[in-house]
This record gives C-alpha cells, sequence and structure tokens, in this order.
C-alpha cells in the first residue's frame, strides 16, 4: 500500500513497536522489534459495482469455465505521436532494396560495387557452423545461434501460504495490481495444498507492484512473502 | 498494454456496450448469443440465448423518479433511491428473426418479448431510461421505420407503443436520441443523416457522406456527434447548429466510431467487408483501429489485433478502458496504460504569438 499524502507533520500516527521473541535455528531466543505506522487510507468505491461482483452465473455459465475464453493477447503498443505517417504512405515511397535510398533497385548506383561485395562473402557463407541449423544433424530452435527466448511472463512465488486459500481468493487478492493470467496452488498427492503458489501476472510493472504491496501482508493467520519466481534451470 | 482477448462468439460481432459504471460489458453476436463479461477481469458472468442473430442491444442506465420523492435523507434512503433508479436492471435487444425482447441483466430471465413483422436493426434506451426507440428493416415490401415505445419498469408488461416516424424510404442503420430527447438522428444506407425533431414534427437533413452511414457517434455530452461512413470518412458535427467541424479521412470503410470521454481522441475502426475482400487489395493493417486527434484532424496512432472489419467501438464512461468487436467474433478489451494519459499532458494549445504581445505591451 503507497503511504497516503499527509499534510501536516502532526497527522502522522504514532510509532507502534511490536516485540517478538523467537527461538532461531540455534536455539538462542532472539527478539524481533518491528516499528509501523497506522495510516488510514480512504478508497473511494461504487457500492452498486461492488454488489454486482458478487453476481452468481447463469446461462450456460459457470464457475468453471467462466474463465475459459477469456486470455491475454500479445503485447501491443499504442504509440500515439502528433503528425504520424500511416503505413500506407511510407509503403508508396520508392526505397532500394539494396543501398535503402530513395531510387528503384535496378538504377542503384552503387549496384557494380554491391555485386563484387557478394561475390566475395559467398565463400565464407557455404562453411557455416552446425549449430545455425544448416547441417544434418537437427538442432532444437533453442539451441541454435541467434535463439531469442519469447518475452516471458512475470510469475511471482507466493509462499508461506494458508492451506486455506483457494485460487479465487489468491486471483481476487492480487487483482488490484493488475491483470492476473494464471493462479497455481501445486498440491501433494492426498490433495492438501504445500503451502504455497505461483501467480502470473502480464506486465512487470503490476508485478513489481504486487510484491511492494503483498510482501509482508498477513493472510489468513500468515504472513505471505511474494518474490519472483525462480526459473526453472534448463537441461 | 496488453489487451484481454474474449473468445466466446464465433461468428461476427454485432454490439459491444459498457453499462453506466463500466463495469460490465455486453456483447451482442451473430451466433445467437448476448454475453455478459466483468470489464477488470475478463471474467465472463452469463449468456442471455436469445435464438436468433442479435443486431443491437441497450442497457437500462438510470430511470428517472419522480421529483417530489427526490429528497435523499440518509444512507438507507439513498439505497432505496439507487434501487429506484434502475440502473444497469434490465437489457434489451433487437434481433433479426423481429423480435424484441426486454431481459433482467442479474439473472438473465427473459421478461418480456415484442414482436415485429421485419428484423429489428437497431435498439436504444432514451436518456432517461422512460422511452426505447426501435429501427425496423426494409425488407419484404415493409417500410424502413423507427418506433418509439414508452418503458415503463414498474409495471408487468414493461413496453407501450407511443409512436412511429415518417419513413425515409431507405433502409435506417442507426437510430439515436439527440439531446433532452429532442431529436431522433437516423443514419441511412444512401449516406443521409436525418434528424427528426419530435416537437415540431420537421426532419433536417445531412447530406455530406456519399456512401452508407454505418454510425452514429455522441461526445461525452451529446454537444457534438461522429457519423462513420462506408465512404472512408469520419465526420464530426456541431449538434446544435449541425455544422460539420472535421472531417476524418481513413481511406477504408468506417464502420465504427467512438469519442473519448476523457482525452481529444476519436477511435474509428473498419476495414473491407468480408464480401468485397476477392476484388481489393487487402492485408491486415486495414483492420487497425485508429486514433485521431478531435481538433486537429491528425492521425495519431493504431491498435493491431482483428484479422476481419471492426464492427463495434465502446469506450467506458470513465475513458480509461475500450473495447472492440470484430468480423472474426474475437472482442478485444483494452485497459490503457499509464502512458496514455501522460501524453499531450504538456502540450500548449494556446498560440505563442499572444504571449509575445502581451510583453511587448507591459514593456
Amino acid at each position: 500500500m503507497a503511504t497516503p499524502a499527509i499534510s501536516k507533520w502532526s497527522d502522522v500516527p504514532q510509532e507502534k513497536v511490536q516485540e517478538v521473541i523467537v527461538k532461531n535455528e540455534k536455539g538462542e531466543d532472539v527478539k524481533i522489534i518491528t516499528t509501523y505506522r497506522e495510516y488510514q487510507v480512504l478508497v473511494m468505491k461504487n457500492k452498486k459495482v461492488d454488489e454486482r461482483k458478487k453476481w452468481g452465473k447463469f446461462g450456460e455459465t459457470n464457475e468453471a469455465n467462466c474463465l475459459s475464453n477469456t486470455s491475454s493477447g500479445e503485447e501491443v503498443f499504442l504509440t500515439l505521436s502528433r503528425n504520424s505517417v500511416s503505413e500506407e504512405e511510407k509503403k508508396d515511397v520508392i526505397q532500394c532494396r539494396n543501398c535503402k535510398r530513395n531510387h528503384f533497385t535496378s538504377k542503384c548506383p552503387y549496384k557494380d560495387a554491391l555485386e563484387l561485395s557478394q561475390k566475395l562473402n559467398k565463400p565464407e557463407k557455404e562453411d557455416r557452423p552446425d549449430n545455425l541449423g544448416g547441417g544434418n544433424r537437427y538442432v532444437a530452435p533453442s539451441q541454435r545461434v541467434g535463439y531469442q527466448a519469447a518475452a516471458e511472463v512475470p510469475s511471482l512465488i507466493v509462499n508461506n501460504l494458508s492451506s486455506n486459500a483457494t485460487e479465487k481468493d489468491l486471483r481476487d487478492l492480487f487483482l488490484r495490481f493488475g491483470y492476473v493470467g494464471k493462479v497455481t496452488i501445486p498440491k501433494l498427492n492426498d490433495g492438501t495444498p504445500r503451502g504455497f503458489a505461483y501467480v502470473t501476472y502480464n506486465e512487470l510493472r503490476c508485478a513489481e507492484e504486487a510484491i511492494k504491496g503483498l510482501n509482508g501482508h498477513r493472510y489468513d493467520y500468515l504472513v505471505l512473502s511474494v518474490d519472483f519466481a525462480k526459473k526453472k534451470p534448463m537441461n | 498494454m496488453r489487451p484481454l482477448h474474449l473468445r466466446l462468439h464465433e461468428r461476427p460481432i454485432t454490439h459491444v456496450q459498457f453499462n453506466r459504471e463500466g463495469d460490465l460489458l455486453f456483447v451482442a453476436g451473430k451466433d445467437k448469443l448476448v454475453s455478459l463479461w466483468y470489464t477488470s477481469t475478463g471474467e465472463r458472468v452469463g449468456t442471455y440465448p436469445h435464438g436468433a442473430v442479435v443486431y443491437s442491444l441497450d442497457v437500462c442506465r438510470k430511470i428517472d423518479i419522480d421529483r417530489d420523492t427526490d429528497t435523499v435523507i440518509d444512507s438507507t434512503e439513498t439505497d432505496r433511491q439507487q434501487e429506484r433508479t434502475k440502473n444497469t436492471k434490465y437489457l434489451i435487444t433487437a434481433s433479426a428473426d423481429s423480435k424484441v425482447k426486454v431481459w433482467e441483466v442479474k439473472s438473465g430471465r427473459e421478461m418480456e418479448t415484442l414482436s415485429f413483422e421485419v428484423p429489428a436493426r437497431w435498439i436504444e434506451f432514451a436518456q432517461g431510461g422512460r422511452q426505447i426507440l426501435v429501427v425496423t428493416d426494409q425488407i419484404m415490401g415493409a417500410q424502413a421505420a423507427i418506433h418509439v415505445y414508452n418503458f415503463d419498469p414498474e409495471s408487468v408488461k414493461k413496453l407501450s407503443y407511443a409512436y412511429t416516424l415518417p419513413s425515409p424510404n431507405c433502409k435506417i442503420t442507426q437510430a439515436s436520441w439527440g439531446p433532452l430527447n429532442k431529436q431522433i438522428f437516423a443514419a441511412c444506407e444512401d449516406g443521409v443523416v436525418r434528424i427528426y425533431d419530435i416537437e415540431k414534427e420537421t426532419v433536417k437533413n445531412i447530406t455530406d457522406n456519399t456512401k452508407m452511414v454505418t454510425k452514429i457517434a455522441w461526445m461525452k455530452h451529446r454537444l457534438m456527434f461522429l457519423t462513420c461512413s462506408k465512404d472512408g470518412t469520419a465526420r464530426l458535427y456541431d449538434t446544435k447548429t449541425l455544422q460539420p467541424l472535421k472531417t476524418f479521412d481513413t481511406g477504408r470503410p468506417v464502420n465504427a466510431g467512438a469519442i473519448s470521454p476523457l482525452k481529444p481522441h476519436v477511435v474509428l475502426g473498419g476495414g473491407q467487408s468480408a464480401d468485397s475482400v476477392t476484388t481489393t487489395l487487402v492485408d491486415s493493417t486495414q483492420f487497425k483501429v485508429k486514433f485521431f486527434h478531435i481538433a486537429f484532424g491528425d492521425e495519431m496512432g493504431g491498435l493491431l489485433g482483428h484479422i476481419g472489419p471492426v464492427h463495434s467501438i465502446a469506450f467506458t464512461p470513465d475513458g480509461k478502458t475500450f473495447a472492440t468487436g470484430g468480423e472474426e467474433g474475437l472482442v478485444i478489451l483494452n485497459h490503457f496504460d499509464p502512458s496514455y494519459f501522460e501524453f499531450d499532458q504538456d502540450l500548449v494549445y494556446d498560440q505563442p504569438e499572444e504571449e509575445e504581445a502581451s510583453t511587448t505591451t507591459s514593456a
């Protein structure tokens, strides 16, 4: 939660101190002192909108399939600019394929020089390395030279999670920082949760805000720890 | 930004619309279905099984209540008041099987059905929600017409016939209520926008467009309106004087448009219709949703995503989200990035010469 803007110094709430004595790994008593301030944050909410969020599903829709048709699309960039040129106009402009200047390719003045350089370059091209994918041996796309991994979606790990927490609870909790793509609660064979969860956001910005806002958040009777999930090492 | 794709409908989307608070999105499609979604998450709430191609829908915004009971005393009174305004309580749909239906939004229950002789093309609540207009098609020997019905939320039979406007003798694609419900604006297939004055019973024509007018989109307070046309242009008019203010040229049929309630932006969507694809050169960039500046009229940017013509565009009333529905049945829900709201924030619209002049006079 962001600290609310307080104009007067007298409005700053008193510091509170909490002392907890716990045993550390070596069996020694350790005192943990936490100092904190309690702020009241006023959030404007529409009562009607909140009520509508509790509506039951109807028609062919139920709790299981209500998200099955929703997916997050590829990232698009709306770059607004004054006097932008549309693509069609760009296409009309004549451009040389060789030197990218404003004339036809056949009339390029650098044509001769280019052909010469292509001839020189040709033999080099033939003995390309194996891992370019040109050899007989199959090389997986991820192993090839110049491979760029697809943009990854930021994924968070939520540790110290109560066993009562359901997927929907977590969705509601994480929703205020942005659109939540996937929530996974790993379970043991007998169906009991393993005490952590993965939450996927679409945008890094949302994930960072969620870490800021929910790391140390008290949920049920436990204190959540939220961090970026570590990527599984590739073999 | 990363848009949300809603892929429930398998046939073209005809209409997308938000409710008054912008938390619910209604989608009508040609696959005989109307669906309801939460705007923030893209979660589906339910579907209304209409049973025929749904051309248009509208959701009840707020119904005027009598002035003498309008005194607000305490919070329980406000709750009661809110309940009585019937905001987002009823949904009306118009369909190709010549029916108009009234639904309860919350439960998906069908409340009333009204039958016509020809398909109903467009339906819209008047401001204040006391009346609705229904546009019927020019087909099977019938004349296209705009019918007005009274809407009474309290009674069991909600719709009662009020009057019918004279037919323009050509197909009407959309009709919309003007400011204070004093006029009805009708977009016609012959490229004319006809403005019916209900009190004086007169008709005015706007004949600037050369081809079919597909949509009329309003500015927030209905001070100006935008006409989208198949001739590739969208035109902005002053509602009071009906003077043309601006022309936005896209070079492709414009099927839908919207004016942002927050920023001075006009959003236009369209593209070559599916039946003329084989005769024209088409690539996917022409299905781009384009952003124009409302005052300067220049193109500022666009969003790709649709692979078919865009049929409907809607903004939430707060201007922070917009939805587009296309021929391929895809609905794209865009929540704007913070950078969108910062753009043009520091732009100075005043003339720099004036400032110079004032400094010289003071010196």
